[in-house]
This record gives structure tokens, C-alpha cells and sequence, in this order.
């Protein structure tokens, strides 16, 4: 598809194809539906918006769809909030799970809509803390 | 120069270009530029870095005119039905690609409205 594929469509294909598992996708539903559909606060006080379809664009990633928890976890850990184009923010997350202190980039638009989330290394995001402007910090 | 099968993901304003058949990947913020691209490098099943490329990222990709900034990679990019390209190439025709189509999309919004 010329215009590319929207991410339910990749999900479907990933699972087609053998490279993510029903249950994975199943997990990552019943979490937006329990825990994140409401939106998740984030330490600066704001409401991050996630929609079914945002969870598929994330969960593309295994990092994600494997641990789909780092989702909510990775918004609860902003630690910092730098300017980015069109109003959008990067967020700077680093939270603790049980063998190792993970780090994360989260983008959310200006109206608080969940547009990406990776996980990174302590390096890279030192990296990617050096742009745009300082908007919050824990 | 190596050539590679790709595919495109389109959602909201954010492209993602993937190397096919699909790898696992360690993310790399481009640092050449301030918008908001990130390079996926390939990973082994030790999560180790191979040293390939299995993709990228630009948020903001209507808008986007950092050509210069993306990462200089030594492969064409194949999409299904496209001659093989370099990254920028690609990127460009998918961009004018989609501009045409969320100006019609607007456009009959418009006349609908």
C-alpha cells in the first residue's frame, strides 16, 4: 500500500506472518481497556490521551508488545518535558522494573495525545536531551 | 549498494519506514536534526546491535523538510511496486504521495461540509 499501512493493519500482518502472537495483542487491549483508555496522568500533572489505535502504532515495537505495561509505566515516568515542533513535547521517562532501570521517549501532541513511545538507552536519550526547550522537570 | 524490501506505516502524521521482512530494533533518536526522526537499528535475539537498519521514524512527516539531517545509510529502499531508492528519495515521493491525498481528503471535507 502506497500510502502505507495504518498500524491495525500491520498488527494483523505482523501476526500473519509469526512475528507477534494473538495473545500479545489480546494482552494490549484488555490493558487499554482497563488501565489506559481514561487517559494516564503523568507527573506534571496532565492527562496523556490514548486511543485504541495509538496502542496499535506503540505495540508494533516487541520492546512494547512484549512488556505492554511500559506503556502506562513510561508516562508515569516522565522526569522531564522539552519543546518539540508544532506544539508537540518530548518526554524524558526512566522507571524501574524488576531486573533493570529502563528509559523511554514519550511524544505527546499539544493536545496530549500519546503520538510515539521508544524505548532507549541511557546514552541516547542524554542525546535526545539537548534538544528543544526545557518545559518541566521533576 | 545493497538494496532492501521496505514498507511503509502511516498513522496521524507519523511515518515509519521498515525494512521487510520486519526485524527487531534498538532506537536511535536522530541527533542531526530537531525534528523528531528516530532510527530503528537491527538487534539480534541477545539484543545486540547487528549493525543493520530496520527502519524510521519521522513525527511530523507532512510538515517535514530536514532532508539533510536523516542519516546518510548505504542501502536502497525498495517499496512493492517502486524502482529500489535512497532513503531521502523515497521518503519524498511518500510525502508528496500523502500531501496529495490529505489535500483531496480536506478538500472534499470542504465541499462535503
Amino acid at each position: 500500500m502506497e500510502e502505507g499501512e495504518p498500524p491495525k493493519e500491520r498488527i494483523e500482518r505482523l501476526l500473519r506472518e509469526g512475528k507477534i502472537t494473538e495473545e500479545a495483542v489480546k494482552a494490549a487491549e484488555a490493558l487499554w481497556q482497563s488501565r489506559l483508555q481514561y487517559g494516564v496522568t503523568i507527573p506534571n500533572g496532565e492527562t496523556a490521551v490514548i486511543t485504541l489505535d495509538d496502542i496499535y502504532h506503540v505495540i508494533v515495537d516487541n520492546r512494547i508488545w512484549r512488556k505492554p505495561y511500559r506503556i502506562e509505566a513510561a508516562l508515569r515516568g516522565v522526569f522531564e518535558i522539552h519543546t518539540a515542533e508544532y506544539g508537540r513535547r518530548q518526554c524524558f521517562s526512566r522507571w524501574e522494573e524488576v531486573d533493570a532501570t529502563q528509559v523511554g521517549l514519550v511524544i505527546l501532541e499539544a493536545n496530549s495525545r500519546l503520538k510515539s513511545l521508544h524505548l532507549v538507552d541511557e546514552r541516547r536519550l542524554r542525546k535526545q536531551m539537548r534538544h528543544g526547550g526545557l518545559l518541566w522537570k521533576r | 549498494m545493497e538494496t532492501v524490501k521496505a514498507s511503509f506505516m502511516w498513522y496521524e502524521n507519523i511515518l515509519t519506514i521498515f525494512v521487510e521482512p520486519t526485524l527487531d530494533w534498538a532506537v536511535d533518536p536522530v541527533d542531526a536534526t530537531d525534528s523528531l526522526v528516530f532510527l530503528y537499528r537491527a538487534v539480534d535475539e541477545n539484543d545486540q546491535e547487528t549493525g543493520k537498519i530496520a527502519g524510521l521514524q519521522i513525527i511530523g512527516f507532512l510538515e517535514f523538510e530536514d532532508w539533510e539531517g536523516l542519516p546518510k545509510l548505504p542501502m536502497l529502499w525498495q517499496i512493492p511496486g517502486w524502482e529500489p531508492l535512497p532513503l531521502v528519495d523515497v521518503l519524498k515521493r511518500e510525502q508528496g504521495l500523502l500531501r496529495e491525498k490529505v489535500g483531496k481528503q480536506s478538500h472534499e471535507q470542504v465541499r462535503a461540509s
